[in-house]
This record gives C-alpha cells, structure tokens and sequence, in this order.
C-alpha cells in the first residue's frame, strides 16, 4: 500500500490544488459580490414582487428564490444592461413561477373572490398603494411587468426592452395598453362604488 | 376628477411611498440565503473548465464593484454606463490583487460619489422624450444621457470603500410599516419553497454525474422535467441533461447540444455543454 507524503498530500504542486484555492478565492469574491448585490437591491426585489402579484406569504420565499438564482447566475451578468433590469428579468420569472404555483393550489383565492376594491382618491400612500396593487391584477404579466418598470421604477425604455426580450415599440405598446387597460378598470370600479352608495 | 387623474394620484402616490419590508427581514433574509447557499447550492457553476474559473473570480470583482455603486446605478440607466466606464481602467488591477494575494481576500470595493450622478439624471429629467405623449416624463434618449454621464464621470473620482461581511445586522429600522405578515415580530416559518425542491432534484442530478452514474443523473432530471416542466432551474435541468446525453454516447445528444444551445446562446452553462459534448458521437 502506498502512503501519500503528508506534504504532497496538503499541498500538491499540480493545477488541480492551484484551481482548488483558485476556485475559493472566486466562491468568497462572488459572498461578497451576492453580499453587495443583497444589501444594495434587496428592497427593489422585494416590492418588484410585491407589484408583480406575490402574496405576503410568499414574499420572503420569493426574495430568497431571486437570490439563489442571482447567486447561480452572477457569471450571466456582464454589465450590458444595469443590474436592475437583470434583478427585474429574474424576479419576473420568480414571480411567475410563484403565482402559478399558488393558482394551482388555490384555483379559488380569497383574493381574487373578493370585491373590487373601490378606486377612490386616496387619503393615505398606504391606501394608495392597496388600491393601485389590485388595479394591477386586471393586466396580464406583459403589460404588468412593463408598467411596473416604467411607471413605478423609472426604468428607461431600453432597459425594459432588454428585460422583456421585446423591441422598444413593444414595449411603448404594451406600456399604452396598460394605462388604458388601467383606466377602464378605475371607470369600472368608481362606477361599481358609485352603483353600490346608490342602492343603499 | 377623470380616470387618468385617479390613476396619475396612485402612481405619485406608489412612488413617494414605494412598499417596503419589516425591519430586520432584510437581515434575516440574508441568513437565510447563507444558509442555503452553505447546505449545498452552489455559489458558482459546478464543473467549469480549468481557465473559465479564473475568469469567473474577474467577473464577480466587476459584479461586487458594480452593485457597490448600485445606489447610482440603480437610478439611471445612464448612471449605469458612467459607472461601468469608470470601473474598466480599475477592475483589473483589482482583480490581479486579489487573487495574487495568497488566499488573502481583498476586500476593496471600487466605489464612484454619486453626487454627480445625481446631476445627470435631474439634467436628463429635462430632456424631451421623443414619444412625450405616452412616455413617462423620465424616458430619454440614452445616447444623449450617456453622453453626459461619460463626461461627467471622466471627473468622478474613484473611492476604497470596505464591504462588511455582515451587511445588514445594524441595518436602521424603516420608519413606514409593511404589509408583511412578519410585521408583529414573529418568526415566520420557512417551509421547502418550489424552488428548494428544485435545487434538490438538481443537486441529486448533479452528484450522480459526477461519480458516474448517468442512469441516476438521467431519472433525477426527468423527474424535475415531471413536476417543475416550466421552473425556475428549467435551463440548469436542461444542461445537465444534453452533458448526460453526451457522456453517455446517445445519439441524439448533437441535436440536444444544438438546441441548447440555440436556446439558451448566453447561458452560464453554455461552456460547460460545449466542452462536454465537443465531440458527442466519438
């Protein structure tokens, strides 16, 4: 039986122990890399899913979810398009995955049963905020994600085109359609309210 | 008070007060990660070809340098470009540092003042966008912002800026409360997400394939295939099935590789299938 010498065997002087430390120092460059990216971004994923249609349930899942994936894809990266839109490309598919994931074991949500919630002018943010999430359950995915980044997050035309793999006449399309869509779900709430005080 | 100004109220309104999370969900949210990351998934491509490492460990210093500078460039798009600019003429140096530095991680991360910054998004703001009828007020022309932002990044000077490796335990409390649920102080129970399970089918898959066994590797990913046909690691399933195909000699494994590959053309698994299947009929 041979024995490997205890010097050979804590430090081989092959490629194979250089691409070992290698592979260390790369694995603590990208910690800290995920650490940046967490610490700078985390809030901008956390309300991107909240405006994409996440439950509150499943908000911190979804966070986690897009992390893992950027931990995963950090090499992807490379500089082309901010790191916002990259984050955003992610948390859509997460929020995707999440929501069909939830509407498959709850074909009838609470949510999606309840009344319409009134579009009133708003007193508060808070019931701002509420009211302008459910007015964007009536959009598709598309035209969902592409207000959300226009309107919301002040991204640039060019920025969503990237995201949503569409040219940026689609996305000035769907941002149009979105707002009209928007529109005629307030004139259908105020009208449901209106309808509902009359009958009292 | 017509529709279009309900909807204009909402949309100020959503923008002073964007949702935020609890207090200390960040943090915890962190630990979290560290802690799924630590119990098995991988921070970087399984596998990669001697040479893409090196690369790699490059990449991630431009990744850590450019979410350093996120503030900024989470602004603008054109932020983004000044500051990319910026960090060319210094990553590398960076990088040499580092790895050169006997296992001694540096821990500088290359940082711009964004006040200038700052400048160019409120000028840009100015700027009359070109479709002003259905565009945000902020949609520019990038080459005109771009142009700015270079200029004034030329005079941006570089600062060393220290990353904790904790970087959220003393984060202050938000002072807006938050619709989660977690609000009231309680620890929210963590169950496996989708996404766990994934990783798991993946991970199993990619064990099997490294000690050899292609058969087990083969029915993990087709029990993945099964339950997540559409999930998130879609694409890592898919790679590692085309690298099981080719080590294994099956004949369809070209076709797989090509569409892969035609499928996924930037993917971080692209080189890994390359080199597994440079000759997959031999």
């Amino acid at each position: 039986m041979t024995v490997m010498p205890p010097a050979l065997a804590l430090d081989p002087p092959t490629d194979t122990g250089r691409r070992t430390r290698t592979v260390e120092v790369a694995a603590r460059v990208e910690e800290r890399a995920l650490a940046a990216i967490y610490g700078e971004h985390h809030d901008f994923v956390w309300r991107s899913l909240v405006r994409l249609g996440v439950g509150d349930a499943r908000l911190e899942d979804g966070v986690h979810d897009v992390f893992i994936v950027v931990a995963r894809r950090l090499h992807e990266f490379e500089g082309r398009a901010t790191i916002r839109s990259w984050l955003f490309a992610i948390t859509m598919r997460v929020a995707q995955s999440i929501r069909r994931d939830a509407a498959r074991r709850v074909r009838n949500e609470a949510r999606l049963a309840a009344e319409p919630v009134p579009a009133h002018v708003p007193h508060e943010d808070a019931d701002a905020s509420r009211t302008l999430r459910a007015l964007l359950d009536c959009l598709d995915d598309d035209k969902r994600a592409v207000f959300v980044m226009a309107e919301l997050e002040g991204m640039t035309a060019p920025e969503i085109a990237v995201v949503v793999g569409a040219k940026q006449a689609t996305v000035y399309s769907r941002l149009r359609l979105a707002r009209e869509q928007l529109a005629r779900e307030v004139r259908r709430r105020t009208a449901h309210e209106q309808t509902k005080r009359g009958g009292r | 008070m017509s529709e279009h100004d309900v909807l204009a109220d909402l949309i100020a309104a959503e923008r002073r007060s964007p949702p935020v999370p609890a207090a200390g969900r960040t943090a915890a949210g962190w630990q979290r990660l560290r802690g799924s990351l630590a119990a098995g998934l991988p921070l970087t491509g399984i596998d990669l070809p001697p040479g893409v490492i090196e690369s790699a460990a490059g990449n991630a210093v431009g990744v850590a340098k450019a979410a350093a500078v996120g503030k900024a460039a989470s602004t603008s798009w054109t932020v983004w470009v000044g500051s990319t600019w910026v960090g060319k003429t210094i990553a590398s140096a960076a990088v040499a540092g580092t790895i050169t530095s006997a296992g001694a991680l540096a821990t500088e991360v290359l940082q711009r003042r964004d006040a200038p910054a700052a400048v160019v998004v409120e000028k840009a703001e100015l700027i009359a966008a070109p479709e002003a009828a259905i565009v945000p007020a902020h949609w520019v022309e990038p080459a005109a912002i771009a142009t700015r932002s270079a200029a004034i990044a030329v005079g941006a000077e570089p600062i060393v800026h220290q990353v904790q490796p904790e970087p959220f335990a003393s984060r202050p409390a938000r002072a807006r409360p938050t619709p989660a649920p977690a609000a009231g102080g309680t620890v929210a129970v963590q169950t496996p997400s989708s996404l766990d399970r994934e990783s798991a089918l993946i991970a199993s898959a990619q064990a099997a394939l490294k000690r050899g066994d292609g058969k087990t590797a083969a029915a993990k990913l087709a029990a993945h295939a099964r339950r997540f046909p559409r999930g998130i690691m879609a694409e890592d399933r898919e790679a590692l099935a085309v690298i099981v195909r080719c080590r294994g000699g099956d004949a369809s494994a070209k076709a797989a590789r090509n569409e892969f590959l035609r499928r996924w053309p930037r993917s971080v698994h692209a080189v890994r299938v390359r080199a597994a299947c440079a000759d997959p009929l031999k």
